[in-house]
């Protein structure tokens, strides 16, 4: 419990960062330095050099993807084992996954102002992410609206396996609406569309937000552990 | 005689228990008794009709308001590509918008009715003994399809009254209407039992709800806009509602899965 009490009075000198937790900012450092002092301007970019956007808001989309998929799976350990460990670790993914998806919306936005020539245009993934904000509002306004903790984990678990259910058709759903083409290129990472240059860094960028998300993640769940 | 005991002074012997039910009466008692919890809702809902009310009010003034503040027989929406006058593809489709917009939000300002009711009569302890789980879910779920297919069924016909689309298959519309709207009440069934437990429930179940009922929405807009407009897309419509009848019929084994987690005590 030593730890733990170190992380409720913070100054205390105790409570010293991993190794891996001061690993995360050379390579953070690295992937911001690389972008702007390394990579090129990218061919087939209205805007070349607003191309290295995409070392931001390409990981981030896929990270927010990685931890919604984290967070269903830890509330459906839950309603299998129902110990509360498991909430707190669904609730602690839902927000890291929320923060992922705000991010992702913003730069997004960003990206699109530069490449499209419109901040919003509903783009079948800018539909999808709306609707990720939205299951996100209903899931904390939910947990907001329960007192008792063993019926809040309870019903929230089974609201995020639905939701988690529905996404999916959604997603597939909603392309074949008439008037709805895609502008999100696909297939680029798998093809080998980007240079040598774009793809390590790329790489770096990925790695470097999984990381700091996942530390984001691992604190949030302590906290709701000690909360709990 | 003699040996026969006086039947007052000592209890008879204790029966053994009976023996667990084989599980196909125990499936047949569990239908009669979802069949029994949609009775005592039917009954209660005739004898004090408070849902089918507060749901018909709901949706006359949101019709109403649709009816009176909406422009939809401008200039661009009747004016055909040939230059005649009709029902331009752009018009159906607003109209199939604005009747599922003012289905959705009648149905979610009383189908959470069912459950919220229970628990604030305090009953909800006592159907909790009284029926399986199972049968308290698919009883209520078949009182929601009941109640929201005849709110739909009393609105559509108001809605195509008022604001004059032009209906090409009367088939489709009725079928999207009663698919659409049982649809509806199936997916949110679990949602109304999820909010009876929570606070802040009128606005709490419509927020839930939005993401479970967007694939019903977009599927029935779309088919109810390809039978105002008729032609080749009402035959692709048609397909569509078998998506949507394999949606639904996925969320509701979902839902009924879960329904314990949510309903135990």
């Amino acid at each position: 419990m030593g730890h733990e009490m170190g992380l409720m009075t913070p100054a205390s000198p105790k409570h010293r960062l991993a190794w891996w937790q001061w690993a995360a900012f050379p390579v953070l450092a690295a992937v911001v330095a690389l972008t702007y002092l390394w990579v090129g301007p990218a061919t087939y970019f209205s805007s070349p050099g607003a191309a290295r956007i995409i070392f931001f808001h390409v990981p981030v989309a896929m990270l927010l993807a990685y931890w919604y998929l984290v967070a269903g799976v830890c509330s459906l350990r839950y309603l299998l084992s129902r110990e509360q460990r498991w909430d707190v670790k669904a609730a602690a993914a839902a927000e890291v996954g929320l923060v992922c998806t705000i991010l992702a919306t913003i730069s997004g936005a960003v990206f699109a102002r530069v490449q499209w020539n419109s901040w919003w245009n509903w783009d079948p993934k800018q539909v999808a992410i709306v609707i990720i904000l939205m299951i996100y509002a209903a899931y904390f306004a939910l947990r907001g609206a329960v007192e008792d903790l063993d019926l809040r984990a309870r019903v929230s678990a089974v609201y995020a396996l639905l939701a988690g259910v529905a996404v999916p058709v959604i997603i597939k759903v909603l392309p074949q609406l008439p008037g709805t083409g895609t502008l999100h290129p696909s297939g680029t990472l798998q093809s080998g569309g980007m240079s040598a240059d774009y793809r390590v860094v790329f790489w770096l960028a990925l790695v470097g937000f999984l990381w700091v998300t996942s530390w984001l993640y691992r604190l949030r769940a302590r906290l709701g552990a000690l909360e709990g | 005689m003699s040996s026969t005991p006086p039947a007052t002074t000592q209890p008879p012997p204790a029966k053994p228990l009976p023996a667990p039910p084989a599980p196909s009466s125990r499936m047949l008692s569990g239908l009669g008794e979802a069949w029994a919890v949609f009775r005592k809702d039917l009954l209660s809902e005739l004898r004090t009709r408070y849902a089918l009310n507060a749901l018909l009010v709901f949706a006359l003034t949101t019709l109403l308001l649709v009816a009176m503040t909406v422009v939809t027989q401008g200039q661009g929406l009747t004016r055909l590509p040939g230059g005649e006058v009709g029902q331009t593809a752009a018009r159906a489709t607003l109209l199939a918008g604005l009747l599922w917009i003012i289905l959705f939000f009648s149905g979610m300002s009383g189908l959470a009715r069912a459950f919220v009711k229970e628990e604030e009569a305090r009953t909800a302890p006592a159907l909790r003994l009284a029926a399986q789980p199972l049968a308290v879910f698919f009883g209520k779920m078949l009182f929601n399809v009941a109640l929201l297919v005849a709110m739909a069924l009393l609105i559509v016909p108001l809605f195509v009254l008022f604001l004059k689309p032009d209906v090409k298959d009367g088939a489709l519309l009725l079928a999207e209407t009663v698919l659409g709207s049982a649809s509806l009440a199936c997916v949110t069934t679990i949602l109304g039992a999820i909010v009876a437990r929570a606070e802040s429930r009128a606005s709490l179940f419509a927020a839930l709800a939005f993401p479970i009922v967007l694939p019903v929405l977009v599927i029935v807009v779309n088919g109810t806009a390809a039978a105002f407009a008729g032609g080749p897309p009402s035959e692709e419509a048609r397909n569509q509602l078998v998506g949507l009848v394999s949606y639904v019929v996925m969320l509701v084994t979902l839902s009924a899965w879960l329904f314990e987690q949510v309903w135990r005590d």
